[in-house]
């Protein structure tokens, strides 16, 4: 009797938790579903999600996508590169049509072999 | 102030000023939601979708933000830009909470909450979601230009390579 009272002194404090626990053995399927049903911060954990889900729904439309609309830098970059491609382009078509390019003589090889 | 968990709207009859009438009750687009259209044929859960659709648009309510309004059905192939789902099972579980009496400090983050649900409601989602499609696209734009400029340089690297060889 004394040590149960004991017992209960050391365990101030936890009375709260006390309940989840079951001393009759291991935690089976049906244990964890009562636990599940009991615990008292469910609905806390919950709204605290919540909370974080939506101000990062309120934070993405307001803040980043309207930052995306204003200050969009794309089609910048988009005419860049197209300017860029213009220039390799004539680079390429300048290298291939060299007098001495691989393309050619490549090119002259072929007609050699084929129509001679 | 309600907590955000699934609510049934149960609507017998698909004609826009009903749908609206109960989609205005229960506040659509305030807490997540979910019609079930399992007992109805083909023809008319197409019906239905399009009447809610044209509702989600007269009421300016987006059908996924901040809360979603899903519809229930068994059917495939169907054409609405809805979330569809086979059975209330299979509803994403994070919305389906027990509703018990709320402590202060949960009152007082579901107030945050609202007041959130209601600044994203305040927000044009429509607009940014267009805003946001067009940026989409100009990164595929973008993406497109980038390749096609990546195989001239490395037709004009190996033509380099081989001179040097």
């Amino acid at each position: 009797m004394t040590d149960k009272k004991k017992g209960n002194k050391d365990l101030k404090g936890f009375e709260e938790v006390m309940d989840w626990v079951d001393y009759d053995g291991p935690a089976t399927d049906k244990n964890k579903k009562r636990l599940k049903k009991h615990d008292p911060y469910d609905l806390y954990n919950f709204l605290e999600l919540e909370n974080i889900r939506l101000q990062k729904i309120e934070m993405f439309f307001n803040d980043k996508v309207q930052n995306l609309s204003e200050n969009h830098t794309t089609e910048k970059l988009c005419d860049i590169q197209q300017n860029q491609i213009d220039q390799t382009r004539k680079q390429l078509w300048g290298t291939l049509h060299a007098n001495n390019s691989i393309y050619l003589k490549n090119l002259r090889l072929l007609f050699n072999k084929v129509f001679s | 102030m309600r907590v955000p968990v699934y609510e049934e709207l149960k609507i017998t009859k698909f004609d826009v000023m009903n749908v609206l009438d109960q989609m205005k009750k229960s506040r659509a687009g305030q807490v997540p939601c979910y019609i079930n259209l399992n007992s109805l044929d083909d023809k008319e859960t197409e019906h239905a979708l399009q009447v809610i659709e044209d509702v989600l648009k007269m009421i300016k309510t987006s059908a996924f933000f901040p809360y979603p309004v899903y519809i229930i059905s068994n059917l495939h192939g169907l054409e609405t830009q809805l979330a569809i789902i086979e059975s209330s099972d299979k509803l994403p579980k994070h919305f389906m909470r027990p509703i018990k009496r709320l402590t202060s400090k949960e009152l007082s983050l579901l107030n945050k909450a609202v007041t959130l649900t209601n600044r994203i409601t305040n927000t044009p989602l429509q607009q940014r979601l267009r805003e946001l499609h067009q940026g989409t696209r100009h990164h595929k734009t973008l993406f497109k230009l980038s390749k096609e400029l990546d195989f001239y340089q490395g037709i004009i690297e190996k033509i380099r390579k081989r001179k040097n060889h």
